[in-house]
């Protein structure tokens, strides 16, 4: 109990009187934090990005403009049991005009055209299938043109798309891949920054070391007080730079809708970081903790061995 | 209480220490005297074990201390007191802080440190300035610090190396003074110094040592190279 007592009170005093060197270790404790928090985060809104465009793709099976509606329904019936099938949007040849309508209403031409047709409609009824699983498509475009219904199906517009979904899942992939190869990649540059760094500010305590050494203190009595040290940095640099995010983010997140105009609010790293708070603020403390005392503990070692 | 045998001490083909023999007893005053170069320091590094000897043998209270462990060492240094001519002190710790390390370090109990602090410091005459940092003093005080942690936790040897080096002749005195009081009150010191001045007004066994060797060791000496 009396060691421990001493051991708190000589590396906060030691953390308090060497302002400046303490100063430049949280410094760099913050930056190195911060850096894999933003790795973190950048991964976490490339998967968003990746996962909301896949939700806005879909299949569209085009049916003959002479296929009665309650074919296309039970069609659609059929089709809503198969399992890699997440939902399925009807979209009759009167919806379809009207939607085309709606769209070109400023084209004179195509208004023009409709005209001509005196009140004959030439879109076909559609269905438009998402899948569970985006790499699921291809799959179920061979499931639906090997279906008894096949004879009703005029057009699938999936191989136009084909090179889209493909082109996404390979960047769903690699963006995970990048994310977590730049997660370790930074970890470990920051790492050997902080490392330094601390090491550096003990490199100033070696004759401190020497002389506690001759003085006739143990290892546990050197080691300690640093540990203490390497902790205040580590806990101050983490509580700095997790307040630090949940206020740069408010500033981030307007960019970022601005960027990916159309993804709207599904792009929102401010309520991201505040409904994961608990890990950030833990992978934050852990980090800096962590650094902090490894590297403390690997640099009084190298002057402890008198 | 200090048994040297056979000790030698080179750097690759350079040997600082030669075959050196001798004996100190307990509550003796004895001091190492010699030219710059001549091993003294060398002789109190291996005596702490801050260096390890190329051969020979250094007992301790009948412990060779060239045998001892690391993890042994911390105790052995509890053991002894030492003062160095750079003091050698921590200087983000205030006087009391840097007298009450050493007791800290043997695990001594806080009634302890507020009792036997106080009592050191009034006797090196820095109780007034035992909230100051190292620096803030001049040298002859930052070396009485350095007395006083070396004296606190009542060690039973206490080796100064050249401890006046770098102290004016008051304040050289002033440690003198000190040092032969504590060996009065029964701490065996050895001194290592090459002030004749010193050396002469102690009338203490003396031990000469030039060139790695020891070549006199008188009973009553007086400083003749």
């Amino acid at each position: 109990m009396t060691f421990l007592k001493r051991t708190i009170k000589a590396g906060w005093q030691s953390f308090k009187r060497n302002g400046l060197v303490s100063s430049a270790a949280i410094l760099i404790l913050f930056i190195t934090i911060s850096s894999v928090t933003s790795v973190f985060l950048f991964n976490a809104l490339s998967k968003k990005v990746v996962k909301t465009l896949q939700n806005k793709v879909s299949i569209g099976v085009y049916f003959y403009t002479n296929v009665p509606e309650p074919q296309i329904l039970q069609f659609k019936e059929e089709l809503s049991k198969y399992p890699d099938v997440k939902s399925i949007i009807y979209i009759s040849r009167e919806k379809a005009l009207e939607n085309f309508r709606a769209m070109r209403q400023k084209d004179d031409t195509v208004t023009r055209a409709l005209e001509e047709l005196s009140g004959q409609n030439p879109l076909p009824a559609s269905l438009h299938v998402k899948a569970e699983n985006p790499n699921n498509y291809k799959n179920l475009v061979e499931d639906i043109e090997s279906s008894q219904f096949n004879s009703l199906i005029e057009s699938v517009d999936y191989s136009d798309r084909q090179l889209a979904i493909a082109n996404l899942n390979s960047l769903s992939k690699k963006v995970t891949q990048a994310g977590w190869f730049i997660v370790i990649l930074f970890t470990i540059v920051a790492i050997l920054v902080s490392f330094n760094t601390i090491r550096l500010a003990i490199y100033n305590e070696k004759s401190k070391i020497e002389v506690m050494r001759l003085v006739g203190a143990g290892n546990a009595f050197i080691n300690a007080p640093y540990t203490i040290q390497g902790i205040l940095y580590g806990l101050i640099a983490s509580i700095i730079a997790f307040f630090s995010f949940a206020i740069i983010l408010r500033f981030v997140d307007p960019v970022l809708q601005g960027y990916f105009l159309g993804l709207g609010e599904d792009i929102n790293l401010s309520n991201y970081y505040a409904s994961n708070w608990f890990w950030f603020l833990l992978l934050q403390i852990f980090m800096g903790i962590a650094i902090g005392v490894v590297s403390s503990i690997i640099a009084v070692r190298k002057y402890i061995k008198i | 209480m200090i048994k040297v045998k056979n000790l030698s001490k080179s750097y690759g083909d350079n040997f600082i220490l030669k075959n050196i023999n001798l004996e100190i007893a307990p509550t003796e005053f004895v001091s190492l005297v010699g030219p710059s170069g001549a091993g003294k320091s060398t002789l109190i590094k291996l005596l702490i074990r801050e260096e390890f000897p190329t051969s020979g043998n250094i007992f301790i209270e009948n412990e060779d201390i060239t045998l001892m462990p690391l993890s042994f060492l911390p105790n052995l240094r509890r053991k002894i007191g030492m003062i160095f001519q750079d003091f050698r002190l921590l200087p983000d710790r205030t006087v009391f802080e840097n007298v009450s390390f050493a007791l800290e370090v043997a695990g001594a109990p806080d009634i302890q440190i507020f009792t036997d602090v106080p009592k050191v410091l009034k006797i090196v005459g820095l109780y007034n300035k035992r909230d100051s940092f190292p620096l803030e003093l001049s040298g002859g005080e930052q070396q009485r610090i350095a007395t006083a942690r070396a004296l606190v936790h009542r060690p039973s040897i206490l080796i100064a190396d050249e401890p006046t080096g770098n102290l004016d002749p008051f304040n050289t005195w002033e440690i003198i003074r000190l040092l032969i009081r504590i060996n009065e009150l029964g701490t065996t010191v050895v001194l290592a110094t090459h002030d004749k001045e010193i050396i002469n007004a102690l009338k203490r066994r003396v031990i000469f040592i030039k060139d790695g060797k020891v070549i006199r060791d008188d009973q009553e000496g007086r400083y003749m190279l």
